[in-house]
């Protein structure tokens, strides 16, 4: 399954995905919702990549897509050379050794009724690790790698007697335990109070160092993916807008979203403001589904191509990429 | 006569496992129009000021010391059905999680025109669906979508909804639970923007709540910054921010991502707030704070006023 180097570890090419809304409990037909539109992207060895977008932005279907939880409507979704879709069999045990998930909610994610030994040993068991006293040390020093200490105090505690931020912790022990080479985590910090997500977040960063990890992270946050990646790609109503360096994206956003997006962005700083214009009375996120580009009800600098057409991602400088016709002069 | 004072406020929650020492001497002021926030991470206590300013604290909790004043009556001193005529009408609420705040059966409007008909028995129909008009042009909602069910609302919406009916009987005082958790973050400056109007235009004074510093930042005059059911720093916000004194709020300051400036690495406090069933013996910061004066670990420390208007509870400040 190894790839030359420099080749993509990941490629979503084309990727659709349509969920099908049922209009009420008992009839079978009802509406088509897209929840990604022909999504392109490669994610290379070793590198942090950042897809944000807001709630409804397609951005955790993308992650599912990859590690097989959801099936692509049309398109690929290429791990290492192979298409996710096509594996059977031991292909995808192995596969699912090296490709994990650290989910957003770490009082939903683990399971109540097991310890925290229990939950880490699991996928140790399921690939049929060692022998008990392996598993046993095994567990044992991936805790402490994840800050649990000792693990003693930890092993046998159960989820309720553990702090969110330890939650976590167990959670992402649980997915670095087989030594995956690539982690999808799906916005692994949102829940937890902010002195905790600066400590997960700099421990993201020292496993993805010790082990060689790439990394899929998904955010709402620009200024987290920021913090964490190296190249970053701006999902909205399940297209790319803008996919870029990290610090090109937030120094100098070409797509019109982004940069709302940007100026919204919170800060401990104090910003200076007047009153903001008057109360609008449409909720303008809630805008209907039309053609055209995704943005185009609330962009500042929208032509009237815009409600047609979709702009296609175009080359701004050198691996920045933006949807819009701005670009095209 | 300020519209809202809290002093020394103590409050213990007796639990099976022993004595919650939720609130330790709290003490705020909320003058008239101003817009007050306090920060903390869960668990800190700032959910608990909320609910004892509206006389909803849990049968639980135990008031050991302090007083809450409003436009100088006392709150604690209340019977339930002096607490229920001031609820709503002089101080209201915004509650956390405006999802779980609407009934999912109920129709939007007809919630918000409940809130209006309950609090003002002498209403008539015309008035009160007047009333209903209004309170949607305050907060941006399209009175045509009034007969919407909460699932047919966007989360925007629906936080908009829910600062509908707190203001429907018109309070002098707002009181903002983590107003826009769970929001993204175009709505949630949306929202934020449309309760600092209502502050100006209306003069109503607002208790923000979040354990996001951007939140207060973004929206408050003044800022406290509770930790483990204490206030650690008190002051103006630009003050606060620009020259945190405590050591937690400067540890909290280093811990966001900036989305402006050079990229360092973070440095977050370590470990994690004390378990408030057995706080620490001194400073509650201390096992956590980078500096030791000594005296941290066993003597308490004290208000200092550091700055004109500006506190901290910390030994290492001197006034």
């Amino acid at each position: 399954m190894k790839g030359p180097e420099n080749q993509p570890v990941v490629i979503f090419s084309q990727v659709t995905k349509l969920y099908r809304r049922r209009q009420s409990l008992l009839k079978r037909t009802g509406v088509d919702v897209k929840a990604l539109d022909r999504v392109s992207f490669q994610i290379q060895p070793g590198e942090i990549f950042s897809l944000v977008g807001e709630s409804g932005s397609g951005k955790t279907t993308c992650g599912r897509l990859l590690v097989r939880l959801e099936e692509p409507t049309s398109g690929r979704v290429i791990f290492d050379g192979v298409e996710v879709d096509s594996l059977r069999g031991s292909r995808i045990k192995e596969f699912r050794r090296r490709v994990q998930m650290i989910f957003q909610d770490p009082y939903q994610s683990l399971n109540p009724q097991l310890t925290v030994f229990q939950t880490v040993v699991e996928p140790l068991l399921v690939q049929g690790y060692g022998s008990h006293r392996e598993r046993e040390q095994r567990v044992g020093q991936m805790l402490e790698e994840v800050g649990l200490r000792p693990a003693e105090d930890f092993l046998f505690r159960y989820p309720h007697q553990l702090s969110g931020g330890q939650r976590q912790r167990v959670a992402i022990a649980r997915a670095m335990i087989l030594e995956p080479t690539f982690v999808v985590a799906d916005e692994p910090v949102s829940m937890l109070d902010a002195s905790i997500q600066a400590q997960l977040l700099n421990m993201l960063l020292d496993l993805k160092e010790r082990h060689n990890l790439t990394l899929l992270f998904i955010t709402h946050d620009l200024a987290t993916a920021r913090y964490l990646s190296d190249r970053i790609c701006v999902i909205f109503k399940g297209r790319i807008l803008e996919l870029g360096p990290a610090e090109s994206v937030i120094q100098s956003p070409r797509h019109p979203y982004t940069q709302a997006l940007l100026k919204a962005v919170p800060t401990v700083r104090r910003r200076k403001e007047g009153l903001p214009p008057p109360a609008c009375p449409v909720d303008v996120l809630a805008a209907p589904e039309q053609g055209g580009c995704p943005f185009y009800a609330r962009c500042p600098s929208c032509s009237g191509r815009c409600q047609e057409q979709e702009a296609p991602l175009q080359e701004v400088e050198q691996g920045h990429y933006s949807a819009c016709f701005l670009h095209y002069g | 006569m300020k519209p809202l004072q809290v002093e020394n406020l103590t409050v213990h929650y007796l639990t099976a496992r022993g004595t919650v020492r939720a609130l330790e001497k709290v003490c705020l002021e909320l003058n008239s129009g101003e817009a007050l926030g306090l920060v903390g991470e869960s668990g800190c206590g700032k959910t608990t000021v909320a609910m004892a300013l509206l006389g909803l604290l849990a049968p639980n909790a135990r008031v050991l010391e302090g007083r809450i004043q409003l436009e100088g009556r006392d709150l604690l001193s209340m019977d339930p059905e002096e607490m229920r005529a001031i609820r709503w009408k002089k101080i209201a609420m915004v509650f956390q999680a405006a999802m779980n705040a609407l009934n999912p059966v109920h129709r939007v409007g007809e919630q918000i025109l409940e809130a209006i008909r309950v609090h003002n028995g002498n209403m008539t129909e015309e008035e009160a669906l007047g009333r209903l008009q209004e309170l949607c042009a305050m907060v941006g909602l399209d009175p045509a979508r009034m007969k919407d069910y909460p699932h047919q609302f966007s989360g925007g919406m629906r936080q908009r909804a829910v600062i509908a009916m707190a203001l429907s009987c018109k309070p002098s005082i707002l009181v903002a639970d983590e107003p826009t958790t769970a929001l993204d973050v175009v709505v949630a400056d949306q929202i934020l923007g449309q309760l600092r109007r209502l502050q100006v235009e209306m003069g109503l004074s607002i208790l923000y709540i979040s354990h996001d510093i951007s939140v207060i930042a973004r929206s408050c005059d003044r800022m406290g910054v509770m930790y483990a059911g204490q206030l650690v720093e008190f002051g103006p916000t630009d003050e606060v921010l620009e020259t945190p004194l405590h050591p937690y709020t400067q540890g909290l300051m280093r811990s966001y991502p900036q989305i402006q400036g050079p990229r360092k690495r973070l440095e977050p406090i370590p470990g994690e707030p004390p378990n408030l069933l057995d706080p620490p013996k001194g400073c509650r910061f201390c096992p956590r704070c980078p500096e030791d004066s000594g005296v941290c670990p066993s003597e308490r420390p004290q208000w200092i006023e550091y700055h004109k208007d500006h506190f901290a509870l910390c030994h290492r400040i001197r006034g």
